[in-house]
């Protein structure tokens, strides 16, 4: 009984004027009991301000979404006002069931969004794959090892915006160095960035792989000298193959690590906007709108919601959007788990 | 051993044309450590060590190479890798002026809104996030277990959901168009930077803080005496990457401080180069805008990889 009270006053940050009111216990000596109960306070106290944050900035919101996403709002306004002299100035939100989230789904444009995730998704795994490969390498260097891990790394720490406009230039059409190779070697120069969809992908593909891969290399990186080289001699003993040993004995070894960055991969490949929005701002008709990725697509959405219209588009269907983004992301996370209990072993 | 590593390698890769095949020697000298498999091994690792190096700083050199170039230079249709007219530092000169539009910001005042939008919260953040993790690593109180699994829970929220309400809440709170959306959340602490923090302070030994304990020192004391000093370098790498995160995010500040006297550099930078057309400009831009972070990547190297290191190893 007591013990639940104390509960519920520790899970909120207001722990402190209530501290006075904790029960005494009766076996303890006094000073014990003093310290025992200044350190329950001080726990409550240091673990209730992030605890605070996360209810003020994360569970409100999401409950605020909830009925944001069933509802229509003329702008962003969240509370009704209504003028009785002039009703075309009152400002009322109506009730739209799952309306916001049909009108999203049957969106052509929101489709092409999903697709244009996806191939960033897919950029993330090939990515991956590399980093694999370029960290057994990396394992099997002697000297220069810590120069090219330094080197390798640097992309992490890069801006995305400073980094797009960077390959922006060498993709340039007009004066870009990719193009005056290309001539040198007696090619064609070509549009790279506005051409089509297709040459667009392949741009953004180049500029993903080369800023995806730092991360990953140092975790594999990390994960390969951590493997025991006992298991190798153990196996040249017993006369493996090289590829039996990679696929018995280094990747079930770094296949914790493979698996932890396929999910963090995944999820930061869904949420992918920066890239997009500064190679192709807007709408562009040569690509189609292969520039437009989910988050792109809820920005313009939030974006067109904050100019005050009457248009049904809203702030509920940006909403819709994030709900729905978000089940991807849990269903994408949710696949990963499933699929990796075959294949990821956490023996060590 | 490890020339049979090479070649499993070896056989999942893409092996380019030209490249040796070491299998056949390989095979003969299974356990003897030979010098052509060694030599073929090496030149095949270094092979693709320094094509990737070369893949990674490459387009560095180009960005640097067409800053100093001349404006009429970087014209021309055909790259040089080297500035034929000679360099000019005229392009880094027009970088720091201001944007024809109604803000009039300039890369340096986006650099201070920068550290002024970025500091502040992941100073406050990373003390309030110490702070949590040691009581969750050091202390006993009720509802710790509750409060710990909440806080785990905040990590499996995807941001995408909170994404469009912030947005709103900031809005109707007047916050709008200010920087405090992009800094008081950040405050208190963020949950995995909770966990890596508990994870170190684990490590520290309970007795010590024990002894300290009966030598009359105050949870305060104890905090800011032992838990701290010791904890150095941990602090030192979760600051750097949250520093490191804050400088480059695009996405926050363009939603609440983007054509704001408030804008940080990376909304400055994109403004800036759609304004301006001449390459060696944005090119100085992109330079000035990518020197901070990789200055303190190059001094912090350590912190970087121990911090990003642990986070992933669990």
């Amino acid at each position: 009984m007591e013990n639940q009270e104390i509960l519920k006053e520790g899970k909120g940050a207001s722990a402190i004027p209530e501290a006075p009111q904790i029960p005494q216990k009766k076996n303890h000596s006094k000073s014990k009991k003093r310290w025992t109960n200044q350190e329950e306070v001080m726990g409550w106290v240091f673990t209730g301000i992030p605890l605070l944050g996360f209810l003020v900035f994360g569970i409100i919101p999401i409950a605020l979404s909830l009925y944001i996403s069933f509802n229509h709002f003329p702008g962003l306004k969240l509370y009704e006002q209504v003028d009785e002299f002039f009703p075309q100035l009152s400002y009322t939100i109506t009730f739209m069931g799952i309306k916001n989230f049909s009108m999203v789904l049957s969106d052509p444009a929101f489709w092409e969004s999903v697709l244009n995730t996806l191939f960033v998704v897919f950029t993330a795994i090939v990515s991956l794959a590399l980093s694999v490969f370029i960290s057994m390498m990396l394992y099997h260097s002697k000297r220069g090892k810590k120069f090219f891990q330094t080197v390798f790394f640097i992309p992490y720490v890069c801006s995305l915006v400073a980094v797009t406009f960077m390959w922006q230039l060498i993709f340039n059409a007009d004066h870009g160095i990719l193009n005056s190779v290309i001539l040198a070697f007696g090619g064609q120069a070509k549009n790279w960035i506005t051409y089509s969809p297709a040459r667009f992908r392949l741009v953004m593909f180049v500029i993903m792989l080369w800023s995806g891969t730092g991360f990953n290399i140092i975790l594999l990186s990390a994960a390969l000298t951590n493997i025991n080289k006992s298991c190798y001699e153990a196996a040249d003993i017993d006369g493996a193959g090289m590829i039996v040993k990679f696929f018995k004995i280094t990747l079930p070894a770094i296949s914790p690590t493979i698996f932890y960055l396929l999910v963090t991969g995944v999820i930061g490949s869904l949420q992918e906007f920066t890239r997009f929005q500064i190679m192709l701002p807007g709408e562009n008709s040569s690509v189609g709108g292969a520039n437009i990725t989910v988050v792109y697509y809820l920005y313009q959405k939030l974006m067109s919601a904050s100019r005050l219209t009457n248009d049904i588009k809203g702030i509920g269907v940006a909403s819709a959007v994030g709900w729905i983004l978000a089940l991807m992301i849990g269903f994408v996370t949710f696949l990963n788990f499933k699929i990796s209990k075959k294949w990821v072993s956490y023996d060590e | 051993m490890n020339d049979e590593m090479m070649q499993t390698t070896e056989n999942r890769a893409p092996v380019p044309a030209g490249t040796p095949a070491p299998e056949g020697k390989a095979k003969k000298h299974k356990t003897v450590a030979s010098n052509p498999v060694n030599v073929t091994k090496k030149v095949f690792v270094y092979f693709f060590l320094v094509l990737f190096a070369l893949w990674i700083l490459v387009p560095f050199y180009i960005v640097l190479v067409t800053s100093v170039k001349t404006s009429a230079e970087v014209l021309r249709s055909d790259f040089t890798w080297v500035p034929t007219e000679g360099f000019y530092f005229g392009s880094y000169a027009s970088a720091f002026e201001a944007l024809q539009d109604s803000t009039g910001m300039t890369l340096i005042r986006g650099f201070f809104n920068t550290l002024w939008i970025v500091i502040p919260p992941t100073v406050i953040g990373l003390t309030t996030s110490a702070f949590a993790a040691y009581a969750f690593a050091k202390l006993k109180f009720r509802g710790k277990n509750i409060i710990f699994a909440l806080l785990l829970a905040t990590m499996m929220i995807p941001g995408m959901v909170t994404f469009v309400p912030s947005f709103v809440i900031f809005d109707n709170i007047g916050w709008n168009h200010t920087p405090l959306p992009l800094m008081i959340p950040g405050m208190f602490g963020a949950a995995a930077c909770v966990f890596y923090l508990r994870q170190f302070f684990m490590g520290i030994p309970s007795e010590t803080l024990e002894a300290a304990r009966l030598d009359g020192v105050g949870y305060f004391g104890m905090f800011f005496k032992m838990m701290l000093p010791l904890s150095v370098p941990a602090l030192i790498a979760q600051g750097v990457l949250g520093f490191v995160g804050g400088y480059n995010d695009y996405l926050g500040p363009m939603l609440y401080v983007k054509s704001t006297e408030f804008a940080t550099l990376q909304v400055v930078l994109s403004q800036f180069t759609s304004q301006k057309s001449e390459q060696n400009i944005q090119m100085a831009c992109t330079v000035i805008a990518l020197l901070p972070t990789i200055v303190i990547y190059l001094v912090a190297q350590r912190y970087f990889i121990e911090g990003i290191a642990v986070s992933g190893l669990k």
